[in-house]
């Protein structure tokens, strides 16, 4: 009965010898759900196959779908609030005038290049699951260190030190008394999380650590959102609230604040669709995961990479 | 010690719970070398959910031991000065940890903060203090020390400003894999944060200088911080280590519990195993097929250089070293190559240039070495082995790796050549000829101008006169480079310089330490004028402790190297390369010799060519210290040399200070 629990299934039948359960979810929930039932004896079994609808846009840019006036009611009075999402494309050190010749360098330097490509440091984190053609994503590692004082100075220091950006950071006790679990999200290609992965080893408090990007992991994040609602506007972000299934925690007169756990994607989402009402405050956890032990990877089932 | 024995549920790495009862039970020391015993049948598992892209998994599950690199194996039975109930202050307690590890040399400068250490000190009976001027003379000698013998340097400062001038030290012997272990004391525990007097957060500006650190909170982890602290600093990759002490923990009197465990699970388990046959047999293949092997060897050889030269006879490549690798293959031998990099000799680099297997054993592939990454070795296969597996890929990517202490590999794979048909397996005759040519072809020169003295001439005749026999230290900058080139070093651990940080002023501390460790030896300072100023205070400890040790001090009156790099590309625009007085630019300023007289070290200059060889005669046979500053002409340049960036075809071999760029 619990496994029925777990997967958020409902039992919609049930006879002295068989029980009928029906479960939605993704490509990966469905071969889990199987897996761990298989053992009681699958009698029957009907699925309806994939469906699928493109997610919608947000913005200018998003196709109009042309339907009767009263879907939209406030467009005939005003025009619409533009939703911006705003593109962050900062160059580094564009010195296209420095003299090139490296003889007289005591170090062999060339000139910068324009390291703005990788959007991975956006702060919406816009390459995160497709395959950037340099190879560059983000890395998620997780590692085991002692409970010590300074430990995550140690950890965070040799991450910049040697250049690697740390996206996210996540600490907390792990399973066993006086360690810590570091959970942080790295952008780089595979061969320099590689590096970065034989420099930890080198740390004295580091019991061990793993790269787990390309093991199915299950990751989840805690978002707390303020936004500035007065009550007429309140009742909106709670629909949007209820949809996402996030609480709201706080409410006062001018502003809600929500409360959201999930995985990025769906983090990211709840904060697009809020930014119109005005974000106030964002506090951001940062993402925590473990490895799947059921292996089982929607990803990979489901054939192509989400896309946001 | 519970929480370790409770990790084999979670982690890969099975834990030596056997390991830790085995020496709770043993009531004698912990001696490295017994360490093998316990962790027998505990340590076949390598690391297999750790998922690195690049690293080729070095060792099989079949090996069983964990190789050890430590030298040191201190006494068993060590008859304490105090009754084994009997109280003691915790710098009492310091002070017999580091006799127990068979320390019997430190250099420590007293202050506020490690005043109860030093009083401690006179209370042992088998350590001594060699006190150097400065603190960073202190750390730079214990370098010395622990470069020129092997064993652990100690040093020891106190809070705040002492704490700090150690910096350079550590960071010199983290980049060079030195053993060390830096005491400094600290405020006492409650006035730590305050901003108290004298007070530094050595630990955090320490943290990214040194292999690991620690900061005593109790005083009944003295003893196994001591212990934890010798074994960071001389396993795996050697490196320093900083304990630093409160001063209330050093007064606090407690009963030492000698025989507790050491908590370095994690590092223990990841500690490189012995290598494996199979990547031994691959490398004597690849050796077997190639035609123009070449041994590129470094700072990781010099426990090594018995296997080397055997491995040297079985095989006949010809060997390439690195500054720091210098002496781990005799440079008098036929088949040395001398040094390659930047000022490298043009057929070391030749040979590394047109080779098609590199054997980069115990080296980092250094930007000096390789100049333009893409262009280094780039027709060869390359053999890396290493004892740190972050080096191994770093720069270069190897075709063969081998994470493990080059000894034990060495021997290994001698013993598979060894067991075939070993002479005349492997023919490189017409590959060595070549070489020879460009020996021929390129030699080491340098030109001599009327009367005033070549500085590399000099090096030429102190070769000659010490036989190639004397420990030599150096500072940084041209004297550096023209004594790795024209000295040539029979054995390891006779070359001590600053390799990786290039720190100015460490020749004359280095010197001190090195006479410390070998009383027997000739040792000579071969300095520049700018390094050795920056620790000129040292001469008094020289004389005070009746060290032997000659100074040969290269007088150019300016900043040599960056001199040499000012006039090739920046036109000769002296920018504060100067050393001497403007107003008096005819006369040597400043006079060496007064400051040798200051401290009653006799001296004495040579200008003249002729003069020289007489000069440096002097020098070896008037015993105790002595200075003799050569003057040369500062138009003489390094060479060859390999602009940074640069290939082999870059090489520069002709030119100095006389013509213009």
């Amino acid at each position: 009965m619990w496994l029925v629990d777990i997967f958020r299934a409902k039992v919609v039948d049930i006879s002295e010898h068989a029980l009928t359960i029906e479960v939605t979810g993704d490509p990966g929930k469905m071969v889990a759900v199987q897996r761990n039932l298989s053992k009681f004896g699958i009698k029957e079994l009907a699925r309806t196959g994939k469906i699928a609808l493109r997610r919608e846009k947000l913005g200018d840019t998003a196709p109009f779908w042309n339907f009767s006036a009263a879907s939209y009611p406030d467009l005939e009075e005003k025009k619409r609030t533009g939703i911006f999402i705003p593109e962050t494309n900062q160059s580094l050190n564009g010195n296209a005038n420095v003299d090139t010749s490296s003889r007289g360098d005591v170090y062999p330097v060339e000139p910068y290049d324009d390291f703005s490509a990788n959007q991975v440091l956006d702060a919406h984190w816009g390459i995160l699951y497709d395959e950037d053609p340099s190879g560059l994503r983000s890395h998620t590692l997780s590692m085991l260190v002692n409970n010590t004082p300074g430990v995550l100075n140690i950890v965070t220091g040799v991450i910049s030190r040697r250049g690697y950006n740390i996206q996210s950071l996540a600490v907390g006790p792990a399973e066993k008394e006086g360690l810590s679990r570091i959970t942080t999200v790295v952008p780089g290609t595979d061969e320099s999380i590689g590096k970065l992965v034989q420099l930890l080893h080198k740390l004295i408090d580091l019991h061990e650590v793993q790269d787990i990007t390309h093991l199915p992991f299950a990751e989840r994040e805690l978002i707390l959102i303020k936004i500035a609602v007065n009550t007429a506007a309140r009742r909106d972000v709670l629909d949007i609230a209820k949809i996402f299934r996030a609480r709201a925690v706080d409410v006062s007169d001018h502003t809600i604040t929500l409360e959201l756990t999930g995985d990025l994607n769906k983090i990211i989402a709840l904060q697009r669709l809020l930014e119109p009402y005005g974000i106030c405050e964002v506090a951001r956890t940062g993402r925590v995961a473990l490895v799947r032990e059921s292996g089982v990877d929607s990803t990979y089932l489901r054939g192509y990479p989400l896309p946001l | 010690m519970a929480a370790a024995s409770t990790h084999t549920a979670t982690f890969t790495n099975p834990p030596p719970s056997s390991f830790i009862s085995t020496t709770s039970k043993k009531s004698a020391l912990f001696s490295i070398s017994k360490f093998t015993l316990p962790l027998s049948h505990n340590f076949g598992k390598p690391n297999l959910r750790i998922i690195t892209s690049s690293l080729p998994k070095p060792s099989a599950a079949s090996s069983t031991t964990i190789a050890q690199t430590v030298i040191t194996s201190p006494e068993t039975n060590f008859s304490s000065r105090f009754a084994p109930d009997q109280p003691r202050k915790g710098a009492d307690i310091l002070v017999e940890a580091l006799e127990r590890q068979g320390v019997t040399d430190v250099f420590a400068y007293p202050g506020g903060a490690s005043m109860e250490i030093h009083q401690a000190l006179t209370r042992s009976n088998n350590i001594r203090n060699v006190l150097p001027r400065h603190e960073q003379g202190g750390i730079f000698a214990a370098e010395g020390y622990a470069r020129s013998s092997g064993k652990p340097g100690i040093c020891i400062a106190t809070s705040g400003p002492g704490a700090t001038n150690l910096v350079s030290g550590l960071a010199d012997a983290l980049l060079d894999s030195v053993p060390l272990v830096a005491i400094t004391g600290q405020v006492p525990r409650r006035m730590i944060g305050t901003d108290a007097f004298q007070e530094t957060p050595i630990v955090e500006v320490t943290r990214s200088i040194t292999k690991h650190n620690y900061l005593v909170l109790d005083v009944d982890d003295i003893p196994r911080i001591v212990r934890e602290a010798f074994l960071l600093a001389t396993s795996g990759r050697p490196g320093p280590v900083l304990i630093d002490v409160p001063k209330d923990i050093q007064q606090q009197l407690a009963v030492p519990n000698w025989n507790q465990p050491i908590k370095l699970p994690g590092y223990m388990s990841r500690l490189p195993k012995e290598p494996s046959e199979i990547h031994l047999e691959q490398i004597v293949r690849l050796i077997s097929e190639s035609k123009k092997p070449v041994l590129y060897v470094g700072g990781g050889c010099l426990n090594s250089s018995e296997e080397l030269r055997k491995f040297v006879e079985l095989t006949g490549i010809p060997v390439a070293s690195t500054l720091m690798g210098l002496g781990s293959f005799p440079g008098t031998d036929e088949l040395s190559l001398q040094m390659l990099g930047m000022h490298g000799t043009v057929y070391a680099n030749y040979a590394v240039d047109k080779s098609d297997l590199l054997l980069a054993f115990g080296v980092r592939f250094d930007d000096r070495v390789t100049g333009k990454l893409e262009a280094f070795a780039s027709r060869a296969k390359i053999v890396h082995i290493d004892i740190d597996s972050a080096e191994i890929g770093k720069n270069k990517q190897p075709h063969v790796s081998v994470c493990a202490d080059l000894k034990l590999a060495l021997k290994g794979i001698n013993r598979i050549l060894g067991g075939k048909d070993a002479e005349g397996r492997f023919d490189f005759s017409a590959w060595r000829e070549e070489l020879d040519e460009q020996k021929v072809k390129y030699p080491l020169s340098f030109k001599t101008f009327e009367e005033s003295i070549p500085p590399q001439y000099a090096i030429q005749v102190l070769d000659e006169l010490t036989n190639g026999e004397a420990i030599i230290s150096t500072g940084v900058g041209q004297h550096q480079m023209w004594a790795a080139q024209f000295y040539k070093y029979r054995r390891p651990r006779q070359w001590l310089t600053s390799g990786g940080l290039g720190a100015m002023g460490f020749g004359l501390p280095a010197a001190i330490g090195a006479a410390v460790a070998n009383p027997d030896a000739i040792i000579v300072d071969i300095d520049g004028d700018g390094s050795f100023i920056m620790n000129v205070q040292e001469l008094a400890t020289i004389k005070v402790e009746k060290l032997p040790i000659k100074i040969l001090l290269l007088n150019n009156q300016h900043l040599g190297m960056v001199m040499q790099w000012e006039d090739r590309f920046y036109k000769a625009n002296r920018a504060h390369t100067y050393l001497g007085d403007p107003s008096r630019e005819s006369e040597i300023f400043p006079n060496m010799l007064k400051f040798a007289e200051a401290c009653g070290i006799p001296g004495a200059q040579v200008t003249r060519k002729a003069d020289l060889r007489a000069a440096i005669q002097t020098m070896l046979d008037t015993p105790g210290p002595y200075l003799l500053d050569v003057i040369f002409p500062h138009q003489e340049h390094v060479l060859p040399m390999i602009p940074s960036g640069g290939a082999f075809k870059d090489v520069i071999t002709e030119g100095d200070g006389r013509t213009q760029y």
